[in-house]
C-alpha cells in the first residue's frame, strides 16, 4: 500500500492490481515508473498532492506560518480541518499534521492556505522545515482530514471554544470563516498562553471581536490566571453549560476541559475536541507495559507503557514505516498477531487475537507480539 | 583451529564492532537515499531498454542485448535493491518502494517466507550445522562433520542444477522437503506457504513467459527464449555470488551448542568465521549486491551496504586486533575453492580424518 493509495474494492482496480503484481511487483504500475522521472518530481512523485510555497511568515519568534498554495487537485476543506505535510528530511520521508490557520473563504478567493507551526525546540522538521523550504518552494500536502468541523446542524448552536497553546490555529479558522459569512452566532473564545504576550494572532483576534458583537474573546495566560478551572468560565462565560464546546490544544488542557464539563453535567455530544501536537501517551491502567516480541526483526523489548510501540520498536533499531506519529495518518499500521494494546488516542483497549493496529499510538497491555 | 577468545574479549570485540556500526549508521541520510533511487532508476531503464529490444528480437545482436540487459535488470532488483531492502537498510526512508514489509522482487521466491528465513535463521545460526538451512541448501555437503549420504557422490550435479534453477531452487527452499520427508514438518501446515509459492511463481511465469512474449506477436519464441536467458544468467550470477559468501575454503561451522546463551561478541565472532568476502571493482560491487563484503554484510545487516566498503578497512584493522582470520581472494580465487570443496566433500571422509 502506498501513500495516496487507498484500498478499494472494485473488480477492475482488484483486477489492476493483480495485474500491476505480476508484471512490475508492486499494487501500481505508477510505483515503477516513478523513480525514473524522480529527479524531476520530488517528494513522492506524481501520485502525491502538492502545493507551492508563497511566503513564510513569522508571527513571533517561534511560530511561522506558511502560506502555501495548494495544485489543482486540492479538494478544499472546512474550517477546523488539518492536513499532513509531506517532507524529505536528509533522504526520509516524513509527515506532519497541522491544522489549517486561514479560512476556506481566503482559499476561495486567493487560492492559499496557511498553516502556523510552532518551533519545537526539540524537534528535527520544525526547525528545519523554514530553511528547508528556501531551496525547494513544494510541499508535499495530503487532502484536507478531520471531523473538528463545525457541522450544519449545530451551525446555530451557540458556542464555547477552548484553546491553548498553537490549539488556536483551527479556532482562527473557524472565526476568520464566521466573520466572513457574518454568521452571527454567540461565540466565546477562551484561549490559554503560558505568558501574556504569548497569544498567537492576538490581534487578529481581538480585530474580529471588535468587528463581530457576538463573538468575544478571552485571553488568559496559565502564568497569571492557572490552568482551566471552573471559575474562569463563570467568570466569561457563566452559561458555559448551555453550549457547544469546541476544544484544541495539549492533552492536559484537553482532559480537564473535558473532566470540567461533564462534571458540570454538559452532554457528550455537546462537546467537541481535537488533540494537539503529540499524542498523549497516558495510561492510566495498572497493567500497562510488558513485553514486546518483534517478529520480522527478532528483536524484543521490556516496554513499561510510557512510550509507544512505535517508539519502543524504534529505540531497539527497528524500523517499521511510519508517518505523522500522532495516530491520524495510518502510516504505521501494523499487525498485531497477540497481546492487548491501548490505543491511546481512542481509549480503546485491542482484542487479544491478531488484527491491524497503529503503532505510534498504541501501548501494550501485558506481552504483545507485532510483526515489525 | 581459528583463536577462540575469551568472554571479555568478545566483550571488547562486539563493543570495537559496535562503534563501527554506530559510525556509519549516524551518517545515514541524504547520500544513501540518492543512492540507492540511482540504482532504482539504473533497474528500471536496463528493464525497459532489455524488454524493449525483445521486441527488434528477430535480429540476433538485439536478441542477445535484450536478453543480457534483463538479465542485468533482473540481478539489480535481487541483489543490490531487492535483498539489501528486505534486510531493512532502507525502512528509514519511509517510502513504500523501499521498506522491507512490502517489497517484493522480481524472482520466483516469495519475499514474505524469505523474509523470515533469510533474515532471521541464515543471519542468526549463520553456518550452524542443523540450524543454518541456507549451509549446502539441504543438498550439498560441504564439510565431514555433515554425514555422508549415497546422493553426496553426484552433488556436483545437483549444485549445477542449483545454479541454474535457482530462483526456483530458492523458492522450494522455504518448503523444507527434507524435513517434511522426516515428518518433522507437517504438510498442512506449509499450506498457506505453498499457496504462496505457487501465486508468485505463476505471476512470474505468466509475465516472463506469457504476456512478454505475446505482446511481440510473430516473436512469441524468440522473446520466451530472451527471457529464458535473462532468468538464467540471473540464476547463475546470484547462485554464484551467494555460494562464494560462505562457501570458500576456510571459512567456517559451528555445532549448535554454540547457540546457547550465545553473547553478542561470540555472535559477531561467529558472523566474522562463517563468511567470506571476494575482491573486485566497483561494478562487480554493485552488481553482487554488496555481499562481496559478504563479512560487513553478516556484521551489519541493516545498515545500507554500499557503505560496507568504507567499513571494511575498519573491520579488516579490528580481525587484526584480535587475531581473527578475514576471509577475503579475488572473485575467481575464492569460486574455485567452492567448486573444489563441492567436489571434495562428494567423497566420504578420509580415515584419518574421520579417525580424528
Amino acid at each position: 500500500m502506498s501513500i495516496t493509495q487507498t484500498t478499494s474494492n472494485s473488480l477492475w482496480q482488484r483486477a489492476y492490481r493483480q495485474f500491476s503484481q505480476a508484471l512490475v511487483n508492486s499494487d501500481s504500475l505508477q510505483h515503477y515508473v516513478e523513480p525514473l522521472f524522480q529527479p524531476f518530481t520530488q517528494w513522492g512523485g506524481f501520485s502525491q498532492q502538492r502545493a507551492q510555497l508563497e511566503a513564510i511568515r513569522w508571527e513571533s519568534d517561534q511560530v511561522y506560518t506558511l502560506v502555501l498554495r495548494p495544485n489543482k487537485t486540492w479538494q478544499g476543506f472546512a474550517a477546523g480541518q488539518f492536513v499532513e505535510l509531506g517532507v524529505e528530511y536528509n533522504g526520509a520521508r516524513t509527515l506532519r499534521c497541522f491544522s489549517i490557520s486561514s479560512s476556506p473563504e481566503q482559499f476561495q478567493r486567493e487560492g492559499t492556505i496557511e498553516l502556523s507551526i510552532r518551533v519545537q525546540p526539540e524537534g528535527k522538521i520544525t526547525p528545519w522545515l523554514p530553511q528547508a523550504l528556501q531551496f525547494s518552494q513544494s510541499i508535499g500536502l495530503s487532502q484536507a482530514m478531520g471531523d473538528f468541523v463545525i457541522e450544519d446542524a449545530h451551525k446555530k448552536h451557540k458556542r464555547l471554544m477552548i484553546a491553548g497553546g498553537s490549539g488556536i490555529t483551527p479556532f482562527r479558522s473557524m472565526l476568520t470563516q464566521a466573520c466572513a459569512d457574518s454568521d452571527c452566532t454567540d461565540t466565546v473564545l477562551v484561549y490559554y498562553a503560558s505568558k501574556a504576550g504569548e497569544h498567537l494572532f492576538a490581534d487578529a483576534l481581538n480585530e474580529i471581536a471588535q468587528n463581530t458583537p457576538s463573538v468575544r474573546v478571552v485571553l488568559l495566560d496559565t502564568e497569571r490566571h492557572g490552568r482551566l478551572q471552573a471559575s474562569h468560565l463563570q467568570q466569561h462565560c457563566p452559561d458555559f453549560c448551555d453550549r457547544d464546546s469546541y476544544l484544541c490544544g495539549p492533552s492536559g488542557l484537553i482532559r480537564g476541559a473535558r473532566d470540567l464539563l461533564a462534571d458540570w453535567g454538559v452532554a457528550d455530544d455537546q462537546v467537541h475536541f481535537e488533540l494537539f501536537g503529540s499524542a498523549p501517551v497516558d495510561v492510566d491502567s495498572a497493567d500497562a507495559g510488558g513485553r514486546v516480541q518483534l517478529r520480522q526483526s527478532g528483536k524484543s523489548i521490556q516496554a513499561d507503557g510510557s512510550r509507544s510501540l512505535l517508539d519502543e520498536a524504534e529505540s531497539v533499531g527497528a524500523r517499521p514505516q511510519s508517518g505523522c506519529r500522532i495516530g491520524v495518518c495510518h502510516q504505521c499500521k501494523c499487525r498485531k498477531t497477540s497481546g492487548v494494546v491501548l490505543n491511546t488516542r481512542t481509549g480503546a483497549r485491542s482484542d487479544s487475537g491478531p488484527e491491524d493496529i497503529q503503532l505510534c499510538v498504541s501501548v501494550p497491555l501485558g506481552d504483545v507480539e507485532i510483526d515489525a | 583451529m581459528t583463536k577462540q577468545l575469551t568472554s571479555q574479549q568478545l566483550d571488547a570485540l562486539a563493543k570495537d564492532l559496535d562503534a563501527i556500526r554506530e559510525e556509519a549508521m549516524s551518517q545515514v541520510g541524504e547520500r544513501d537515499a540518492q543512492y540507492i533511487r540511482k540504482i532504482l532508476r539504473l533497474q528500471r531503464l536496463t528493464e525497459i531498454g532489455g524488454r524493449g529490444l525483445l521486441f527488434l528480437g528477430f535480429n540476433p545482436v538485439a536478441w542477445l542485448a535484450g536478453s543480457t540487459l534483463l538479465g542485468v535488470s533482473k540481478i539489480l532488483d535481487n541483489m543490490e535493491i531487492g535483498h539489501n531492502v528486505m534486510h531493512g537498510q532502507y525502512d528509514w526512508m519511509n517510502d513504500p518502494r523501499l521498506h522491507s514489509n512490502t517489497f517484493e522482487w522480481d524472482t520466483a521466491c516469495d519475499s514474505d517466507s524469505w523474509r523470515r528465513t533469510h533474515n532471521y535463521e541464515h543471519h542468526t545460526y549463520t553456518n550452524v550445522l542443523g540450524k543454518d538451512r541456507d549451509y549446502g541448501y539441504g543438498i550439498l555437503r560441504l564439510t565431514h562433520e555433515d554425514e555422508f549420504r549415497p546422493e553426496h557422490r553426484v552433488q556436483f550435479i545437483s549444485y549445477v542444477l542449483l545454479s541454474v534453477f535457482f530462483q526456483w531452487g530458492v523458492s522450494l527452499h522455504e518448503m523444507e522437503a527434507d524435513r517434511l520427508y522426516k515428518g518433522e514438518v507437517k504438510l498442512r501446515d506449509k499450506k498457506p506457504l505453498m499457496k504462496a509459492i505457487l501465486k508468485k511463481g505463476g505471476r512470474q511465469v505468466f509475465k516472463d513467459y506469457l504476456f512478454f512474449p505475446l505482446l511481440t506477436g510473430p516473436l512469441f519464441f524468440q522473446t520466451l527464449l530472451g527471457n529464458a536467458l535473462a532468468n538464467l544468467i540471473r540464476n547463475l550470477w546470484s547462485s554464484t555470488i551467494i555460494f562464494c559468501g560462505h562457501f570458500p575454503e576456510g571459512v567456517q561451522t559451528f555445532d549448535e551448542s554454540v547457540c546457547d546463551n550465545e553473547s553478542r561478541g561470540h555472535w559477531y565472532y561467529r558472523q566474522m568465521l562463517g563468511s567470506a568476502n571476494f575482491q573486485g571493482g566497483r561494478w562487480l560491487h554493485i552488481m553482487s549486491g554488496h555481499l562481496s563484503y559478504q563479512v560487513e554484510h553478516h556484521l551489519f545487516p541493516d545498515v545500507p551496504a554500499h557503505r560496507y566498503v568504507e567499513m571494511s578497512p575498519k573491520v579488516q584493522a579490528v580481525a587484526e586486533k584480535y587475531g581473527l582470520p578475514y576471509n577475503t581472494g579475488s572473485f575467481g580465487r575464492q569460486y574455485l575453492t567452492v567448486l573444489k570443496r563441492i567436489i571434495e566433500h562428494s567423497r566420504p571422509a578420509p580415515k584419518k580424518l574421520a579417525a580424528a
